[in-house]
């Protein structure tokens, strides 16, 4: 896929460091992400992938370097950005509508109460409750929307978390392990969901991954963060045998089907890795 | 024999009655918070703090109204900030709220070898409220504070939700979820020391955690909770003081703490019946 030549890149990162407490999370790290692209942070388990969104978030600061989110600074730039935190689920008992939720995503750091039946008498609340259901139509989730959100299962949870990140129609669209915990024909279809988005309204997605086959043919770019640094390209460039098995410290094979996709074999916790994973 | 229109023109009764609402809204308000929360613990805390604060203000002659507010307030938040630190210690929260309460029954042994012949008294409506004997004094500050409470959650309502239900989402939108909790807690505190001095220490936890329970099984929204639960939380406060008025023994804790519980356990039993025909 061609792209205009852009003004400014959705994302950067110019010789940044994290540190916490006297650990270095990465550093030395330079990465470029264009706007409208579909990105993949990848790597093995603890080593900052997390750490590295929650810097484009303005949740963590750089020990060094700078971070610029549509040329601003993290905190500039919070309300063109969507986000899906890490493990982020409901139990059972948490009392709240999926499109409740959805809508807190809209409004909820605004002060005040919402009042009863304001889409009687106002026509903002109408509109937001529009919009609410636009986007709850566009992640397919309408139908179960009314449940508690501690009923819906994982896939549809999912789907509605995505719903509340994209519901102030922001420009990029931070994802951490969206396809955690869903079983595999779920893990396609939101993977398909996001690609969708991306692709139709030139949201940029930045999506942290430990298994790359699910996303693989989506992804513009992968970002593979091992060992304190970052090594960034597009997949076919960075997706090699060699360049894996020296990231992963592990033998792992990068296959091309006969249909031409890529699969990797072989990475060490791809699958079934839900124990023991802390940030 | 006490007659319904004989009640409702007796100048105690009305009093009682405005403050009873006042004092139930603001515990079902806050309450639904608290219960989303898990956070009921802290009523408890406080239930036994109030009785200690209020008992120690006396002592050394200040108002109990003071103690209350000091005491209740200071916990909340104090419960707050040590929380963050170390969510799980529950067995240093266990040891120091024993010893607190026995520190009020301490001050209340000394109050009375003081020679000072209330301190029975005030340690009675301290525990089962004070409802048909309340001082104009204690009608004012709870009007005031009363207010305080309602306002505050009307304008912290909406982020306070969205930072208990889904905090990592409210964090990245740029909602200070730290200082949100700390006004939160201290509007907690505020409400605990209205309410002792009102209906009791006894009542406290009641009135914070049945109507919320009650309203929270009825809606899906947090919002929708809120009004329900100030709306069952005010008719058992309502109901409870005319039964407690016509009756010449049934004190008005008693018939409110009833009210309440019997409406949440009505409403368990509904919502499961509805919940197992839905095959949930």
């Amino acid at each position: 896929m061609t792209k205009e030549p852009l003004k400014r890149p959705a994302l950067t990162w110019t010789n940044a460091a994290v540190e916490l407490g006297e650990r270095t999370i990465f550093s030395h790290v330079s990465l470029e992400i264009d706007v409208g692209s579909f990105v993949a942070v990848l790597g093995p388990n603890g080593v900052g992938k997390s750490t590295l969104v929650k810097t484009a978030l303005g949740l963590l600061g750089l020990a060094h370097g700078t971070v610029t989110v549509f040329g601003d600074r993290p905190e500039i730039a919070r309300p063109s950005v969507g986000y899906l935190p890490q493990r982020h689920h409901f139990d059972a008992g948490v009392r709240i509508s999926g499109r409740d939720l959805v809508r807190l995503g809209l409004d909820g750091d605004r002060w005040g109460m919402p009042l009863p039946f304001a889409t009687k008498f106002s026509a903002r609340a109408r509109a937001a409750e529009a919009q609410v259901d636009a986007v709850l139509e566009q992640v397919s989730a309408t139908a179960y929307a009314n449940r508690s959100i501690g009923e819906c299962s994982g896939g549809e949870q999912q789907r509605l978390l995505i719903a509340q990140a994209l519901v102030r129609r922001p420009r990029l669209l931070i994802l951490d392990e969206p396809l955690d915990s869903l079983d595999l024909p779920n893990q396609a279809a939101v993977a398909e969901l996001i690609a969708t988005i991306c692709k139709e309204r030139e949201v940029t997605v930045l999506l942290v991954a430990h298994d790359v086959n699910p996303i693989l043919a989506h992804l513009d770019q992968v970002i593979y963060l091992a060992h304190g640094g970052a090594l960034a390209g597009t997949p076919r460039e960075v997706i090699t045998s060699e360049n894996l098995s020296q990231l992963y410290d592990t033998p792992v094979d990068v296959l091309t089907t006969s249909t031409g996709r890529l699969v990797v074999v072989g990475q060490p916790d791809a699958h079934g890795g839900h124990g023991g994973h802390h940030h | 024999m006490t007659t319904l229109s004989s009640l409702f023109s007796s100048h105690f009764f009305l009093v009682a009655l405005l403050v009873g609402s006042l004092v139930s809204a603001i515990c079902g308000l806050v309450g639904t918070v608290l219960v989303l929360r898990g956070e009921l613990f802290t009523a408890d805390a406080l239930s036994h703090v109030a009785f200690t604060g209020a008992l120690a203000a006396f002592l050394v002659g200040l108002s109990t109204g003071i103690g209350l507010v000091v005491s209740c307030v200071g916990c909340a938040i104090g419960l707050q900030l040590l929380g963050r630190r170390a969510p799980s210690a529950d067995s240093v929260i266990g040891t120091t709220f024993a010893w607190i309460l026995g520190l009020g029954t301490l001050f209340l042994s000394l109050s009375a070898a003081l020679g000072n012949g209330a301190s029975g008294a005030t340690s009675t409506a301290i525990l089962f409220g004070s409802l048909f004997s309340i001082s104009t004094a204690s009608v004012t500050f709870t009007v005031v504070g009363g207010l305080v409470v309602i306002g505050a959650m009307v304008v912290l309502g909406r982020p306070l939700i969205f930072s208990t239900i889904d905090r990592p989402v409210a964090i990245a939108k740029g909602v200070h979820v730290e200082v949100l909790a700390t006004m939160f807690s201290g509007l907690v505190g505020l409400t605990a020391a209205l309410a002792v001095q009102s209906v009791g220490a006894l009542l406290l936890v009641g009135l914070l955690s049945a109507p919320a329970g009650a309203a929270l099984k009825l809606t899906r929204s947090p919002f929708t909770a809120m009004g329900l639960s100030v709306a069952i939380a005010v008719g058992s406060v309502v109901g409870g003081t005319v039964i407690a008025g016509l009756s010449p023994f049934v004190p008005p804790s008693a018939a409110i703490t009833l009210l309440a519980a019997s409406t949440y356990g009505i409403v368990a039993v509904l919502t499961s019946v509805k919940g197992h025909r839905h095959g949930h």
